[in-house]
């Protein structure tokens, strides 16, 4: 009797304790929320790929919910699998391939170059050279159909047709731009990560071998080279996993030639309305993304053996380029010119010429921005009045802000509760399921969702089709970027100083609003900021998601495009970038922070 | 007010396999100043954040007077922000986001000290602590030891019942420091709270106390007041960490020759001695003849160094192949080599059994 008594008053003061710690109860709310998000859609998803669904039963056969293995067999064996997958995750590997043997030597020709040399400017070319991150990943796509678009695909013509000269099929659509646009995108990447592994490394290796009488070329080819192994591996799995990840791209250059890649071809089942062949793919994307990312981590944890930071400080002993140096000048600025001038060049111009790129007097006009019947657009207003893209900037930014405001607060939160959790498994658990969102490439893991929100499960309601899902959406896939920030700036503040509020008597809530938060303030900044410009940018993640009522900038480019409007479609590019561009210094106005440190990743 | 009591406290941390805190068990009676003694790791600031409630024991009880912080059996337990208590953190913890004046308001304004009377203790402190002309500064702009006395003053203004130190005078420079030691004494004799002082400074320890508790590896090694602490250490331990320089002991094996001119002094301790501790100051070298009572224990020994501290000096001797620091006030010239007589009272003899424990009385 007395051993139940007790019993019962420990169960009742476990329980007044734990109430009087929200830090429990926020960490189950988390825990059970971000299973949810993460791992429901993922099961369903998973699901989906052995019971037949609604729209599937003509490809399987059957009764809605039987289980089958039809889907499968579609993918990997039958007379579509070669189109549906094999050829497209042949076309993945391949273009991952051809844009890593670009990307890798240029970002790494100029990270040594900015690191390694006295070139002159350096200052500002190494931050124009972070300019293309700023930019949505598919701008060069965009810009390469202005130019060589050719009459294979209907609406406006290319800049070149302007000038007489029609592109061939293989320049205008397919492979070849694919990897160019890809790798002029991702060159700054490589760059990057080679600039960050050169600075690091300790400049006594390079010294002690000048020492024992290496010459310079010796030095490179046997002391810095190899360091760089492990940043060339990491690199080519990035850029890996980038291009799984991309849509835009090889949806803009490569749908008219039916050149198909697996994101692409994702989507193409997707809109064939193929649930169970959408999921299929959907799923190998992920366990393929799962492999690159854990192979880079490995690969990273086998670095230690490479250590090599430097003493703090020491100062880089810059090799001079003697009379080289024009050469390498101007290698340099053709990179810049190639990558930064010439695409927003050719943005801001073509929506402001008739014939696209002819720049004679009377060939200017401003009717694609205020006109009312735009020349071989029927039914389209000038872009400043035109309701489809004002209602897609209205939406772009409401679900910006209300996903970025949310993953950054999310991830506060996340870092506060892992911190002080950090032993207990669920703190691990929630760490870990947090970074989740990182390994799923976009495009999948809004199929994921799709396949979770179609209907209503229990007291979630069917999101499908709704600005909800896709601030949800987008909120989880940027947590990783926020409670990463937000783990991180926890780790470095400690418990300490909230203990010290908790000992002067202040309850949890005092806490948090007048120690915490303000003290976290500078992380939070990061925290929403990099989400903000992720999704303002964000197509891979929004184009299965939006519905006519819920167009995005991004997703009204790609619409555009399909028509062949390719003014507006520039248009809305320059849009985007000039609303990123506004609202990042805007933020490191009333922060004082760079917003965009951290953004290599 | 009421004495703190702690019973049988055990705490192991998650993911580790060591006790930090075992068995322990201490009384403290109501305005007392305790010092928490003991080497780094030995769980000092573990058992200050269990006091506090910032860590839950495993088991054991905490008990405030006849209020119950703690209870392992029934898993009672008072929030730290309910028990009152002030605690001075190893690290400071100071606010980085509020100026030094918000630093200290905070704990009054939580505490919902009137406005008026907010403005009147921050100014007392303030001068008490000789903090003047740092209000409107961030801590990031102090120095280490300014942010320490701040941290010290942000605890104090509240007037806890029990206040608890961790380490607070650690980044003070040494004249700071004594001046700082002092002022607490003062501050405890003024405001007769209860003072729990972690420290492995001893001699912070000896001269703030009114108990000492040693600690080693999370054990209560001894719990005494200061001078009964230096006389009468309970173990080897304790004897060892305590006084510097430290304690000379040798093994009764390895010195046994020596051990039985001393042994025949202790019959009844002759079957479980196993260690034999002298404190430096208690060897008499070539004392006056009225000094060397007739009972005394004598030997000759060589000099082997000679150490001049200043006030004191500190002699390397060699008795009988086993060596010793002995510690002299009055000026002497020996030099190495020299051969001198040795004289100990007997009752300065610390002896200890196997297991460390001292069985002399
Ligand atoms: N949060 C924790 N998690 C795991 N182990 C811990 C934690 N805090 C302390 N420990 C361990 O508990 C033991 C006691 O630590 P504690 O901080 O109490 O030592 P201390 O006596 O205050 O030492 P110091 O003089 O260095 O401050 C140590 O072995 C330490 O490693
Ligand atoms: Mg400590």
């Amino acid at each position: 009797m007395q051993n139940i008594n007790l019993k019962i008053t420990r169960a009742k003061n476990t329980i007044k304790n734990g109430m009087n710690d929200p830090t429990t109860v926020i960490m189950v709310i988390l825990v059970v929320v971000l299973a949810y998000l993460v791992i429901a859609p993922i099961g369903s998803m998973v699901i989906n790929t052995f019971t037949v669904g609604v729209r599937d039963s003509s490809v399987s056969g059957g009764n809605v919910g039987d289980i089958t293995g039809a889907f499968y067999k579609r993918v990997f064996n039958s007379r579509v699998s070669s189109v549906y997958f094999y050829k497209p995750l042949m076309r993945t590997l391949f273009v991952a391939i051809m844009v890593s043997i670009i990307a890798i030597p240029l970002g790494g020709l100029l990270a040594w170059f900015m690191v390694k040399t006295d070139l002159p400017g350096k200052k500002w070319m190494s931050s124009l050279m972070m300019l293309p991150y700023i930019m949505p990943s598919w701008t060069f796509a965009v810009v390469w159909l202005t130019i060589f678009k050719n009459r294979r695909l209907g609406g406006s013509a290319g800049v070149l047709e302007s000038f007489g000269f029609t592109s061939p099929d293989w320049l205008a659509y397919g492979a070849f731009p694919i990897i160019i646009c890809e790798a002029f995108h991702l060159f700054p990447f490589a760059y990057s990560l080679f600039s960050n592994s050169l600075k690091s490394m300790d400049i006594q290796l390079e010294e002690s071998a000048r020492i024992v009488g290496a010459p310079r070329s010796v030095i490179t080819r046997r002391i810095i080279l190899p360091l760089m192994l492990p940043a060339t591996l990491s690199a080519f799995l990035l850029i890996f996993t980038r291009v799984i990840g991309s849509f835009g791209t090889p949806y803009i250059l490569g749908t008219g030639v039916k050149y198909t890649i697996l994101p692409t071809s994702l989507y193409a089942a997707f809109r064939s309305g193929e649930t169970g062949v959408t999921a299929v793919i959907a799923v190998c994307m992920i366990l393929v993304g799962v492999m690159l990312i854990s192979l880079d981590s490995f690969l990273l944890k086998d670095n230690k053996r490479f250590v090599t930071i430097g003493i703090k400080g020491s100062i880089q002993r810059l090799t001079p380029l003697g009379i080289k140096k024009p050469f390498f000048v101007s290698f340099v600025l053709i990179v810049l010119c190639v990558t930064i001038f010439i695409p927003l060049f050719t943005l801001v111009t073509s929506t402001l010429t008739i014939l696209p790129g002819v720049l004679t007097k009377e060939n200017l006009t401003l009717v694609y921005w205020i006109g009312d019947t735009l020349p071989s657009m029927p039914g389209q207003l000038g872009l400043l009045r035109n309701p489809d893209v004002l209602g897609s900037v209205v939406n772009s930014l409401k679900t910006a802000v209300a996903a970025a405001v949310l993953s950054g607060f999310v991830g506060i939160f996340i870092g506060y509760v892992v911190i002080k959790k950090s032993h207990s498994m669920s703190g691990k658990f929630l760490k870990q399921i947090s970074f989740m969102p990182y390994l799923v490439p976009s495009i999948a893991f809004a199929a994921a969702n799709i396949s979770l929100f179609a209907v209503r499960r229990g007291p979630v309601p069917a999101l499908y089709g709704s600005m909800m899902l896709v601030v949800i959406v987008m909120a989880v896939k940027y947590l990783p970027y926020a409670s990463r920030s937000g783990i991180a700036a926890m780790m470095q503040l400690g418990n300490d100083p909230e203990e010290a509020a908790q000992i002067c008597g202040a309850p949890w809530r005092k806490r948090i609003t007048r120690i915490v938060v303000p003290i976290m303030k500078g992380s939070l900044v990061g925290g929403i900021m990099l989400p903000f410009i992720t999704a303002m940018k964000e197509q891979s993640l929004v184009i299965m998601l939006a519905t006519p009522g819920t167009e995005l900038m991004t997703t009204q480019v790609l619409r555009y495009t399909d028509y062949g409007y390719m003014q507006l479609a520039n248009g809305v590019v320059l849009m985007i970038v000039i609303l990123i561009i506004v609202f990042k210094l805007v933020i490191e106005k009333l922060t004082g922070a760079q917003a965009t440190s951290g953004l290599g990743r | 007010m009421t004495g703190i009591e702690l019973i049988n406290i055990n705490k192991t941390f998650t993911g580790s396999t060591i006790k930090a805190v075992e068995n322990f068990t201490l009384t403290i009676p109501q305005g007392s100043f305790i010092s928490l003694l003991g080497p780094s790791g030995c769980g000092k600031t573990t058992t200050l954040r269990m006091l506090t409630g910032l860590e839950t024991p495993d088991e054991g009880i905490i008990r405030l007077g006849d209020k119950v912080l703690f209870n392992g059996e029934t898993k009672e337990l008072v929030p730290t922000e309910k028990r009152g208590m002030g605690l001075v953190f190893q690290s400071y913890a100071l606010w980085p986001h509020m100026t030094i004046e918000q630093n200290i308001s905070f704990g009054l304004e939580m505490q919902k000290v009137p406005k008026e009377e907010i403005a009147g203790r921050i100014e007392k402190i303030i001068s008490l602590l000789r903090i003047e002309g740092l209000e409107k500064r961030y801590p990031n702009q102090l120095s280490g030891g300014q942010q320490q006395r701040i941290a010290l003053a942000r605890m104090m203004v509240l007037n806890p019942h029990i206040l608890l130190l961790d380490e607070p005078l650690s980044n003070l420079d040494a004249k700071l420091r004594l001046e700082m030691r002092a002022e607490l004494k003062r501050l405890h004799r003024e405001l007769k709270n209860t003072v729990i002082y972690v420290t492995h400074d001893q001699m912070e320890a000896m001269t703030l106390s009114t108990e000492i508790a040693v600690m080693s590896r999370g054990k209560l090694q001894q719990y005494a007041p200061p001078m009964e602490m230096y006389k009468k250490p309970a173990n080897l331990f304790v004897a060892d960490f305590i006084g510097s320089p430290p304690m000379n002991h040798f093994s009764i094996a390895d010195g046994e020759s020596l051990a039985k001119t001393i042994m025949p002094l202790f019959p009844e301790l002759a079957e479980k001695a196993f260690t034999i501790g002298l404190r430096p100051e208690s060897i008499m070298v070539n004392p006056h003849s009225t000094a060397a009572r007739e009972n005394f224990w004598k030997h000759s020994a060589q000099i082997e160094t000679v150490l001049p501290t200043g006030s004191e000096w500190i002699i390397g001797l060699r008795i009988d192949n086993i060596s010793f620091f002995a510690l002299l006030v009055e000026d002497c010239d020996y030099n190495p080599g020299d051969n001198v007589k040795v004289v100990i009272d007997p009752k300065n003899f610390l002896i200890f059994d196997k297991e460390g424990t001292r069985i002399s009385r």
